[in-house]
C-alpha cells in the first residue's frame, strides 16, 4: 500500500550511506532510498522548502531512518522540529546512530522518536538489523496517513 | 611561596629568668644584711642586759658587806655598853663572813679597772677599823681605858671611811650601769631608725624592679600578641589563596574532565563508523567477488574482519568505563544475589556448552546504583566464567563475609588464576594477564570493575595463586546519600 512511497536515510558518511542502501537490498526492501546528509536539509525535503520545492506534491516518506550526529543541525533538532509541525507529528521516525549514550536515548524520545537503533559495527548485525526495521515499520507497524502535501 | 609559621615568643625564656632572679635576689640579700645587722644588735641588747644584772648584783654584794660590817661593829658597841657576851655573836659571824663577802665583792667587780685599788683600800680601812675594835675589846677585858678609846671616835672615824668607799663603789657601780642602759637605748634606737629606713629601700626597690619587670613583660607581651595576629592574619590569608587555588584547580579539572569526556565520547562514536565500514566492505567484498579469491584471500578477509570486532568491543568497553565515571550515582536497594543470578544466566544463554556449577548465597542486598551495580556483576562473574573456560568441574561462587563489621563481598573460582606478582597490574585499563589467544577480552573490564567499587565508596582486592583460581573480594559502602 505504501509501496510507492520513500524512505528518507539522513546520514552525512558516504560509507554508511553505501552499506545502509547495501543491507537494505540484501533485506530485501524495495522501496527508493533518499538520502540528505544534513538536519537542514532534512527539514527542506520534509517540508518541501529550498531545493527541495519541487517535493510539494510528493507524499511524506513512509520512514525516517535519522542520524543524530549532523553538520549544520544536529539530529534532536530535526526531531524537535517535526514533532513540532502537524504535518510530520506522526511521522515514523527511526533514530539510526552509533551513540549508545543514555542521555541521547532519553533526549531522543522526549523528542518523541518512535525507535532508537545502534548501529552495530558488525555488518552481519547490521544487515539483520536493517531487515527487521524494514519488516517492521514498512509492514507490520500502521501509521496515520496525515501530513501528506497537498 | 610558602610562609613557615613559627612563634617565637618575644620574651627569651631565659632572659626572663634573669630578670626575675635579679629582681628577687638583689632585695632578699639587702634583707638578709638587714637581719644579720639586727642579729647583732639583739646579741648587743642581750650583752647589756647581762652587764645590767651583774651591776645589780654587785650592788648587792656591796650592800651585803656594808650590813656585815654594821653587824660587826653594832656587836661590839653593844658588848661594851651591856657587857653581855650575847652581842660578841654577830660580831664574830660577821667576822667569820666577810673575807668571803670581800672575795665575792671583788670577782663583780673584776671587768672594772678600779676594782683593784678599790678593794686595796676597803681592805686596808677594814683592817685599821678591825685593830681599833681590837683594841677595845683588850681595853675592855683588862679594864682599860676602853671608853676613852670609843670616845676618841677613832672606831667611827674608820667605820666611815669604809662606809664612804662602799659608797664610792656603788655609786660608780651605779653610774655604769646607767651609761650601758643610755648606750644600749641609743643603739636600739639607731638600728631601729636604721632598720626602717633599710626596709623602706628595700621595699622601694622591689616595687621599683616589679614596676620594671611588669613594664617590660606588658611591652614584651604586646609585642608577641602583635606577632600573633600578623602570623593569623598570614594564616588566614594563605587559607584564602589555599581556598582561591583550590577553587582554579577544580574548575580546570572540571573542564579538563568534561573535555576529556567529551572527547573521548565523539571518538568512540566517531571511531565506529569507519570500522563498520571495513568490516561492510569487507563482506561486501566477501559477496561480490568471494568466488574468484583464494582460499588465503577469503582467510584474510576473516581476519580483516575479526580484528574490526575486537576493536568494535574494545571501543564499547572504553565508552562503558568512562560511563562508570560521568554516570550520577544512584541509591537504592539492590538484590545482589539476584543480580549474580541473573548475569549466571545470561552467560548460560550465551554458551549453553558450558558446564559450570554456580553457588550463591541468598539474600545478599546492598545500597547502590542498580545499573552500575550489574556491569560490575557481569564483569566479575564474566571474568569468572571465562578463566574457568579450560577445565572440568568449573565452580563459581559469590557470597558475603564480614570482617571486623564491614560486609565483603566475594566472587571465588576454581579457573586458572593468575600470579600474585602481577596482582598491581589488575585494575588498570589494558593490563592483561594472559595472552589474548587463550582468553579474550580487552583488559578493560577490572578497571571498570574498580571504578564502580570505588563509587561505591568500597575497596576491591583479588586473591589468587596459578591454576588455582582467583578470588575477588570487594565492600560497598552501605550508607551511601
Amino acid at each position: 500500500m505504501s509501496s510507492q512511497r520513500s524512505i528518507l536515510l539522513v546520514e552525512d558518511n558516504p560509507d554508511d550511506v553505501d552499506l545502509t542502501r547495501r543491507a537494505f537490498q540484501r533485506a530485501g526492501l524495495t522501496q527508493p532510498l533518499d538520502v540528505v546528509e544534513d538536519g537542514v536539509e532534512a527539514l527542506d525535503y520534509l517540508f518541501a522548502r529550498g531545493a527541495h520545492a519541487h517535493r510539494a506534491r510528493v507524499p511524506l516518506p513512509s520512514l525516517v531512518l535519522l542520524d543524530l550526529k549532523l553538520p549544520r543541525l544536529n539530529g534532536h533538532e530535526v526531531l524537535r522540529q517535526l514533532r513540532a509541525d502537524a504535518r510530520t507529528r506522526f511521522l515514523p521516525v527511526v533514530i539510526l546512530t552509533s551513540s549508545d549514550e543514555e542521555t541521547d536515548l532519553v533526549e531522543s524520545y522526549s523528542h518523541g522518536c518512535n525507535s532508537y537503533v545502534r548501529k552495530p559495527v558488525s555488518y552481519t548485525e547490521f544487515v539483520e538489523a536493517a531487515r527487521q526495521l524494514g519488516l517492521y515499520w514498512l509492514s507490520l507497524n500502521r501509521a496515520p496517513e496525515s501530513g501528506v502535501h497537498g | 611561596m610558602s610562609s613557615t609559621l613559627s612563634w617565637t615568643p618575644a620574651t627569651d625564656p631565659r632572659r626572663f629568668r634573669h630578670l626575675l632572679l635579679r629582681s628577687i635576689l638583689l632585695p632578699l640579700t639587702l634583707l638578709l644584711l638587714l637581719a644579720v645587722v639586727l642579729l647583732g644588735v639583739v646579741g648587743n641588747l642581750a650583752q647589756t642586759q647581762e652587764q645590767a644584772r651583774r651591776s645589780q648584783k654587785t650592788l648587792t654584794r656591796v650592800e651585803r658587806v656594808r650590813q656585815l660590817l654594821i653587824d660587826r661593829e653594832t656587836g661590839v658597841r653593844g658588848y661594851l655598853l651591856t657587857q653581855d657576851p650575847i652581842f660578841l655573836e654577830p660580831y664574830q659571824a660577821a667576822g667569820q663572813r666577810l673575807p668571803r663577802a670581800f672575795e665575792e665583792l671583788a670577782q663583780g667587780l673584776s671587768d672594772e679597772p678600779r676594782s683593784g685599788a678599790w678593794m686595796e683600800e676597803l681592805r686596808r680601812r677594814w683592817r685599821e677599823w678591825e685593830r681599833v675594835a681590837s683594841e677595845q675589846l683588850s681595853l675592855f677585858q683588862e679594864k682599860g681605858e676602853w671608853m676613852a678609846l670609843v670616845r676618841s671616835g677613832a672606831g667611827k672615824a674608820r667605820m666611815d671611811a669604809i662606809r664612804m668607799t662602799l659608797d664610792t663603789i656603788a655609786e660608780q657601780e651605779r653610774q655604769r650601769a646607767n651609761l650601758r642602759g643610755i648606750q644600749a637605748e641609743r643603739a636600739g634606737r639607731v638600728t631601729l631608725i636604721i632598720g626602717v629606713l633599710w626596709t623602706l629601700a628595700v621595699g622601694m626597690l622591689l616595687a621599683w624592679f616589679s614596676r620594671r619587670q611588669l613594664l617590660i613583660l606588658a611591652r614584651d607581651y604586646g609585642a608577641s600578641l602583635a606577632q600573633v595576629r600578623a602570623q593569623a592574619d598570614a594564616l588566614r590569608a594563605s587559607e584564602a589563596r589555599l581556598e582561591a587555588r583550590v577553587a582554579q584547580r577544580t574548575s580546570e579539572l572540571t573542564t579538563a574532565n568534561r573535555e576529556l569526556e567529551s572527547f573521548s565520547y565523539s571518538v568512540s562514536h566517531d571511531l565506529r563508523a569507519p570500522l563498520r565500514a571495513i568490516d561492510g566492505f569487507a563482506q561486501a567484498i566477501r559477496e561480490d567477488e568471494g568466488g574468484r579469491l583464494s582460499s588465503d584471500g577469503l582467510q584474510l578477509l576473516t581476519r580483516l574482519q575479526g580484528a574490526t570486532t575486537r576493536m568494535g568491543q574494545l571501543i564499547d568497553d572504553l565508552l562503558q568505563l568512562s560511563r562508570v565515571t560521568r554516570a550520577e550515582l544512584k541509591s537504592e536497594p539492590v538484590d545482589l544475589s539476584e543480580l549474580a543470578s541473573s548475569v549466571v544466566q545470561e552467560l548460560r544463554q550465551h554458551e549453553p556448552g558450558r558446564d559450570v556449577m554456580f553457588s550463591v548465597q541468598p539474600g545478599l542486598t546492598a545500597r547502590g546504583d542498580s545499573r552500575l551495580l550489574r556491569v560490575m556483576m557481569e564483569n566479575l562473574l564474566g571474568n569468572a566464567w571465562k578463566f574457568t573456560s579450560r577445565r572440568s568441574g568449573a565452580h563459581i561462587e559469590f557470597f558475603a563475609e564480614t570482617a571486623n563489621g564491614v560486609t565483603h563481598y566475594a566472587v571465588r573460582d576454581n579457573g586458572v588464576g593468575f600470579d600474585m606478582a602481577y596482582a598491581s597490574k589488575l585494575f588498570s585499563p589494558f593490563q592483561r594477564l594472559h595472552k589474548s589467544t587463550e582468553y579474550p577480552g580487552t583488559g578493560i573490564g577490572l578497571a571498570t570493575v574498580q571504578r564502580i567499587v570505588h563509587r561505591h565508596g568500597g575497596h576491591i582486592e583479588a586473591q589468587a595463586a596459578v591454576g588455582q583460581g582467583a578470588t575477588f573480594r570487594f565492600t560497598l559502602q552501605e550508607a551511601l546519600p
